[in-house]
């Protein structure tokens, strides 16, 4: 079950060249196949399911349905605007072959899908197709690129160079610069270059450590593969988000074992410190005039403000719109302002009335702080402002069972006391099955617990 | 660093990785292959005795286990009731085979064991942690078990010295 109405993503640069990417292969396979003359069958999961819909709408076809081995999804499933019908591989089987195109795309089961489906019979290139397949050329062309990327750091920083990759959510890159420093002094490194995406490059200047570059999407693919390809060996880099779905076999589980928390995958499973190294904290930037003016402008009171931050894109079973809608009414009746965190860049803020404050992370204290309180999803910014000396309430889905293969959002695993980040946060769990973004009751009843528990606690004096 | 020398040599041996592969998928055809490139290591140790849960738990019909030391077919019928096709590499084969696996996913029809072969995957500075062993890392990183099933290390009463040695692995 999924939650899909707390997107409010737009599309970032990645996503649109990876649109572009597909809609290009599918005019190659359009060329070769009347699209609009066979039943056209996806295989991967509803997001790609729904971009290939979108596209094949060009010519005049549509996603008939989506093939998955898992048979417990067979059904009609509700992805945004559109119904699409979950079938199971023998229902697809039972279709005459000359008449169906199958389109897998899938960047994590790719290769299993295509092998059960030519083991079945179908044939690649008639009426079987694989969207942004990684074949042994593209990968290759990948590996040549890395190599020549670490050639070009090599030139500009010189020989000795230590390169460290690092990239996905806020949260990671944060935890991964908050112990960097004691794997550079334990392995002697003297020349360290960081390289990551423009979010890594937000956290450096946060810590303002050693150099960074910027890459781009491709080139942390590029170096990814070249560090598979590479094997063992005194290579002068070194991938920190290891666990990465980019390395095809034996990806870490046990890590998300009972026992373990999300700190133990950085502290111990990347950078295999000493148990209880603490985590360095970057310095964060005092309150100043340009924080108390900004809210002014939007008319919010400091210390009675709860800053809410609705936006995890770690989490898939995330509390509907009406939750949030819920909290800002009962926030606003207890007397509290109300403003809503979000980068607009790529974030749309969905509560129309609720004015959007957005900030530079070296401010991020600052800002919490003056304002008094924070009601957030449980994602990488809950991090970053863990220190935050501020009412902080934090939210998880309640746990139920561990997803070994992809990742865990529970409270035991990545909740902030659990992680040894602070000891102040009131970190809360609901409900979630299916259905139950239907049932307003339940949110209204979950809002009013935390404004209640906010009122009860609120010492700040107006 | 790296230059385009040293990367034609890994490219050259990958070429020779996907011959090794054809050669392989022609002769057997199978659901699932399992490849053991470690010598003496305990890992092929804890793969045979946990190798009976992992092929029921793949529903693979026609298996393959692929290795270079003879002891692995020796040994297996102490681990496993199942029928289990043995195929012996050479270990310029099996380095060849990594290194075409580890340019890409060429099947999904593959097992490895091994957590630093082709390229080390960092898991074994998980050992020691919350008690993490070499046991539970094949279970849960290779095997994609949930669990480290109990399970009694099998009786051996013959004389075999490879045979004894290979069992020994399990209770280092």
């Amino acid at each position: 079950m999924e939650y899909r109405e707390i997107t409010g993503k737009k599309l970032s640069k990645d996503e649109i060249a990876l649109r572009k990417k597909v809609r290009k292969e599918i005019e190659d396979i359009s060329a070769k196949t009347d699209l609009a003359g066979k039943k056209i069958y996806a295989m991967g999961g509803l997001p790609n399911a729904d971009i290939l819909d979108d596209i094949i709408y060009d010519y005049q076809s549509k996603i008939e349905a989506v093939v998955d081995n898992n048979r417990e999804k067979a059904g009609q499933h509700i992805y945004g605007a559109k119904t699409f019908s979950i079938v199971t591989p023998e229902t697809f089987w039972s279709q005459n072959r000359d008449e169906v195109v199958l389109l897998i795309f899938s960047f994590r089961f790719w290769s299993e899908m295509r092998e059960q489906m030519i083991r079945k019979g179908y044939v690649e290139g008639k009426n079987l197709f694989v969207i942004n397949m990684l074949n042994a050329e593209k990968k290759l062309a990948f590996i040549k690129a890395g190599v020549k990327l670490l050639q070009s750091f090599e030139e500009k920083y010189g020989e000795d160079v230590f390169i460290f990759l690092l990239h996905g959510p806020i949260g990671d890159n944060f935890l991964f610069y908050s112990f960097l420093p004691y794997y550079v002094q334990r392995e002697n490194i003297k020349n360290p270059l960081c390289i990551g995406t423009e979010m890594s490059g937000r956290i450096h200047r946060l810590f303002g450590l050693y150099n960074f570059e910027e890459v781009t999407k491709e080139q942390i693919f590029s170096l990814e593969y070249l560090y598979m390809f590479l094997g063992n060996g005194n290579h002068k880099f070194k991938i920190l988000q290891i666990w990465e779905f980019d390395f095809h076999f034996n990806r870490c589980w046990i890590r998300f074992r009972p026992g373990f928390t999300f700190m133990d995958t950085f502290r111990k499973y990347v950078y295999a410190l000493e148990d209880k190294t603490p985590p360095l904290l970057p310095a964060f930037a005092e309150c100043d005039q340009q924080v108390k003016e900004h809210f002014g402008r939007l008319g919010l009171h400091p210390g009675l403000t709860v800053i809410i931050a609705p936006f995890a894109y770690s989490i898939v079973a995330q509390p509907p719109k009406v939750f949030w809608q819920c909290l800002v009414s009962c926030l606003r009746e207890a007397g509290y302002d109300v403003a809503v965190n979000a980068r607009t860049e790529y974030e749309t803020n969905f509560l129309s009335d609720v004015p959007v404050m957005s900030y530079e992370l070296s401010d991020s204290l600052a800002y919490l702080e003056y304002a008094g309180a924070f009601v957030s999803m449980r994602s990488g910014f809950c991090d970053v402002t863990s220190q935050a000396k501020c009412h902080k309430v934090i939210l998880y889905p309640e746990y139920k069972e561990i997803d070994y293969e992809r990742h865990r959002s529970d409270i035991h695993f990545g909740g902030l006391k659990n992680m040894g980040l602070c000891n102040d946060a009131w970190e809360l769990e609901y409900r979630y099955y299916k259905g139950i973004e239907e049932e307003t009751a339940y949110w209204e009843s979950f809002a009013e617990q935390i404004v209640a528990g906010l009122s009860k606690d609120n010492k700040v004096v107006r | 660093m790296i230059d385009e020398k040293i990367l034609e040599g890994h490219i050259q041996l990958a070429e020779k990785g996907k011959k090794v592969w054809q050669e392989v998928d022609v002769a057997f055809d199978a659901d699932l292959y399992i490849l053991l490139p470690h010598v003496a290591d305990v890992y092929n140790y804890y793969a045979l005795l946990h190798i009976e849960q992992y092929l029921e738990a793949k529903g693979a019909k026609k298996v393959v286990l692929l290795f270079s030391e003879e002891v692995i077919a020796k040994a297996l019928p102490l681990f496993c009731q199942r029928e289990v096709l043995k195929h012996e590499l050479s270990s310029a084969d099996i380095d060849a085979l990594l290194k075409y696996y580890a340019l890409f996913e060429f099947t999904s029809r593959l097992t490895i064991v091994s957590l630093t072969r082709p390229y080390d995957t960092c898991a074994e500075n998980l050992l020691g942690v919350h008690g993490v062993t070499k046991e539970d890392l094949l279970c849960y990183d290779i095997f994609h078990f949930t669990e480290t099933p109990q399970k009694n290390a099998p009786v051996y009463d013959g004389k075999d010295k490879d045979i004894i040695d290979f069992l020994a692995l399990g209770r280092q």
